[in-house]
């Protein structure tokens, strides 16, 4: 496993950052994610799924059993994220799988929607 | 912050009726917004044993909040946080968002309104929205919809000259027996 080319985020309420295995990115978000990282967030996606692209990648593992909280625009960069994937022909596109935690109340709700979106794409692990 | 008139330690001293009443005058430096969404949770786990519901009330006033920090003319924004009985029987939590904005904010928001009051399953038009300019990251478009949604709660919007008030209810499942 290796660290991927695809920069991470370090601030004081909210990290990001990834990690490639074969054909597989492993991804951990932790902390806070709202409007003060919305931009460093969108510039990760995009990374990531350059990276994905590059290097095709089958699964895109997305951690957020330490996220606290996303708000509705860090809620769209997943949207604009998994439809760039959308947008792909079939055979460019990836898995993404989202680790899940009980304990926190909005991933039950938001990570649903986000599947519902796009169900072809999205399932969820708890 | 600029002014609190209870903290969520002493919260039950403020208690009447229903258990709360609490306003925040804000600055809407955008810091600002996850700590108050932290306070809110704090004050209704006090008096709310459903964490669903307590995420539900959190996670509006955060977007309430956030949508103050972008759009609030003077940098101010007032939010209300009413526990009370609801007319159902039980009781029902009431956010209030107030704050001053332009006059294009205010006619974008009547324009929000009055689109989404003529869908009448929250969900799909917030799936809507996701669908509608999904690679425009410029603006999320998705804060009240995600209240309405995930958020389960009622939705209503009012204006004062620049003034805009935004009130968004929440049912709340039964207290836990004392």
């Amino acid at each position: 496993m290796s660290q991927a080319s695809i920069p991470a985020i370090r601030e004081s309420d909210f990290s990001a950052s990834a990690r490639v295995d074969g054909a597989k990115v492993e991804t951990t978000l932790t902390g806070n994610a709202d409007l003060n990282v919305k931009s460093q967030l969108d510039g990760f996606l995009l990374s990531l799924h350059q990276h994905a692209l590059g290097d095709s990648v089958s699964e895109v593992v997305v951690d957020v059993r330490n996220l606290e909280f996303i708000n509705s625009s860090c809620l769209k960069a997943f949207v604009t994220w998994i439809s760039s994937v959308q947008a792909q022909p079939i055979n460019g596109q990836y898995r993404i799988v989202f680790l899940s935690s009980p304990r926190l109340h909005w991933q039950r709700r938001s990570l649903h929607a986000l599947s519902c979106f796009a169900n072809d794409l999205v399932s969820i692990q708890t | 912050m600029k002014v609190f008139r209870s903290s969520a330690d002493v919260l039950s001293l403020n208690m009447a009726d229903e258990g709360l009443s609490l306003e925040l005058t804000l600055d809407t430096d955008p810091r600002i917004v996850s700590i108050t969404r932290r306070f809110v949770e704090q004050a209704m786990e006090k008096l709310v044993d459903d964490a669903d519901a307590v995420f539900r009330v959190a996670m509006a006033a955060h977007e309430l909040l956030e949508n103050a920090a972008k759009y609030a003319e003077n940098r101010q924004a007032c939010l209300a946080l009413r526990l009370e009985a609801s007319s159902s029987g039980g009781r029902q939590a009431v956010l209030t968002m107030m704050n001053q904005t332009s006059l294009a904010h205010i006619e974008r928001l009547r324009q929000n309104f009055a689109e989404m009051n003529t869908r009448d399953d929250p969900y799909d038009y917030y799936f809507e929205l996701m669908r509608r300019n999904p690679s425009d990251i410029s603006v999320s478009g998705l804060g009240l919809a995600r209240i309405r949604a995930e958020g389960e709660m009622k939705l209503a919007f009012d204006t004062v000259g620049t003034q805009v008030f935004i009130r968004a209810t929440a049912e709340i499942p039964e207290r836990r027996p004392a």
